[in-house]
């Protein structure tokens, strides 16, 4: 196999849509660094559309840490169980390989090498150390991503929309 | 170590496993000599392996120490914390081996378990313990239960009454007075991460060069990111893709990319992955198998699906400024342009794309497999050109356009 495999895939849809629900049900998109536009069509989104964008095999946010001094903002529900999730998935992308897990997942290398380093606990400890950043996508360009069909097509349009 | 990749393919997945073979020989061997072992012990487990090799491996870790010279059965019961380090093997040793493991690897996580339990010193190195658990199976030294609590206590063939030697029930177990002593300087164990370092500096290069070549890397492209693997690569190639390296320069140019609208956007994406996964912090071979793992993930399988040797170009023209990125304002995508084209003449890609997306579906559809899941073998220089020459099955050969 060349390629990543189906389970690999699955794990990051999965993580995908568990961010769309938590931004859907949040109070405001500025925790997540979401313009007000944009998070407005998150919110207005139905379940098939979550299911649909979700299906993109580039993760939709990254993760950063708190940097002292900054705004910190209320943690919103669920947020620390699915940076949990992302740095358990993370783990076990970079025992599979280290690049893997830098292209697919937006993590550092640093950080996977210290990921691969702690057990389950310490990685649930360093989760509420950080928020999750929505992906530099425009409200444009988040609203054209669900007009595309396949997996492949919404992954192309995401790593050439970026604003990075 | 990340595993190498796998694959479907029967006969390319004999070589693989040959390569998989040498690198985990390699690796044993390494923890073997780090954790003390000697020659004969070493061949005995993992065969045919040359003095000097040993000997480079060893002076890494231990410098120019020489190892204490094997002593007898009698050994591992002469004092007390020795009869209980030994305890301690056999009864971490009982519990491995139903785990059915390679001997090796069983044995160096044995001496892993035992050295956080260690109370002898010097502590047992591999091959002490190595012996001592052959001892036992032959019946040299017996493990007998101490009828008090039933900890297990090594005994010599001779001894009787192991509760005087248990180390649970007794704060002042029975030993020996006279107790022999080593002259050759105490081993010490290296860390693992060291032992990890000096694996990945002997075993990384064939690793790396075997990966370059199972995603179609030419020798010459090999030689770049593995130096001193060229040889290794031009035997690999017709063993794992089927066909004899390519040589020679790069039939291509930039111009290549802009030939077709779709490969502009092909284009784009391997430049913008490309400068995440270096802002990400990777670089050299890791970076460009990352690079061509996403690309083929997000376009294998597709009409256009290019090689490793045109990524690679994609990102050399992109680096010397023949090529760069521009935004559509339509649909906020990137596409590719050459240094001297001028930006918003040409159709934007990602626009086509969405085009084709409202487009609607067909009354009947051919079903279409998605290649990209399924590949055995990479996009190989003159694949388009092979697909080109074949002739479909049904085809009017008068009216072929194959020839």
């Amino acid at each position: 196999m060349l390629t990543i495999s189906p389970e690999r895939v699955s794990d990051i849809h999965a993580l995908n849509e568990e961010f769309l629900r938590i931004v859907a049900s949040a109070q405001s998109g500025e925790c997540f660094g979401i313009a007000d536009a944009t998070f407005r069509e998150i919110q207005a989104l139905d379940v098939a559309a979550i299911k649909r964008i979700a299906a993109t095999d580039l993760l939709l946010f990254s993760i950063r840490d708190y940097v002292s001094g900054s705004v910190e903002f209320d943690s919103p529900q669920g947020l620390p169980g699915l940076v949990d999730r992302l740095h358990i998935v993370a783990r076990d992308f970079a025992r599979d390989d280290e690049g893997l897990a830098v292209s697919y997942l937006n993590i550092s290398k640093e950080k996977c090498n210290s990921l691969m380093r702690m057990g389950v606990t310490q990685i649930s400890e360093r989760a509420k150390q950080h928020s999750v950043q929505f992906i530099p996508l425009g409200t444009t360009a988040f609203r054209m991503l669900g007009q595309l069909a396949s997996p492949s097509e919404r992954t192309q349009y995401v790593a050439l929309a970026a604003n990075d | 170590m990340s595993p190498l990749p796998r694959t479907t393919d029967p006969e390319q997945a004999r070589h693989l496993e040959e390569v998989e073979r040498r690198i985990r020989k390699e690796a044993d061997l390494v923890h073997l000599c780090a954790r003390g072992a000697r020659m004969p012990t070493i061949r005995n487990l993992i065969g045919k392996v040359s003095d000097a090799h040993i000997k480079e491996i060893n002076r890494r870790f231990h410098g120019e120490r020489k190892g204490a010279k094997t002593r007898g059965i009698d050994y591992f019961t002469e004092t007390s914390h020795r009869r209980r380090d030994s305890s301690v093997i056999m009864s971490m040793y009982r519990r491995l081996i139903k785990a059915d493991i390679p001997m090796v690897s069983l044995y160096v996580q044995l001496h892993n378990m035992y050295m956080r339990e260690r109370t002898a010193s010097p502590a047992f190195d591999i091959d002490e313990l190595i012996r001592l658990t052959c001892a036992v199976d032959m019946g040299n030294i017996k493990v007998e239960r101490c009828p008090n609590c039933g900890s297990r206590i090594v005994m010599q063939q001779n001894e009787l009454h192991p509760d005087r030697f248990c180390f649970v029930c007794n704060s002042n177990p029975t030993s020996r007075s006279r107790v022999r002593i080593s002259t050759a300087a105490p081993i010490e164990f290296p860390s693992e991460e060291a032992i990890n370092k000096v694996i990945d500096e002997l075993v990384g290069p064939i690793r790396t060069a075997t990966e370059l070549v199972l995603y179609g890397a030419r020798p010459q492209e090999v030689e770049i990111f593995v130096p001193g693997q060229e040889a290794y690569a031009r035997k690999l190639w017709p063993l794992l893709l089927g066909m004899s390296a390519k040589q020679g320069s790069h039939p291509f140019t930039s111009m290549y990319y802009i030939e077709k609208i779709e490969r502009r956007r092909h284009a784009a994406f391997v430049i913008k992955t490309f400068k995440r996964l270096k802002n990400s912090g990777l670089q050299g071979a890791e970076l460009f198998l990352a690079l061509f793992r996403s690309y083929l993930g997000a376009f294998g399988g597709t009409a256009e699906t290019m090689h490793f040797s045109r990524i690679r170009g994609i990102v050399n023209f992109y680096l010397q400024n023949e090529m760069k990125l521009v935004g559509c304002k339509i649909c906020h995508g990137s596409y590719v342009i050459l240094a001297d084209e001028l930006p918003g003449e040409q159709t934007c890609p990602t626009c086509r794309m969405f085009a084709e997306a409202r487009r609607p579906e067909p009354a009947v559809r051919v079903a279409q497999i998605k290649a990209a899941l399924q590949l055995s073998l990479p996009p190989l220089p003159g694949d388009l050109k092979r697909r080109r020459m074949q002739k479909k099955p049904g085809e009017n050969h008068r009216f072929s356009t194959s020839n």
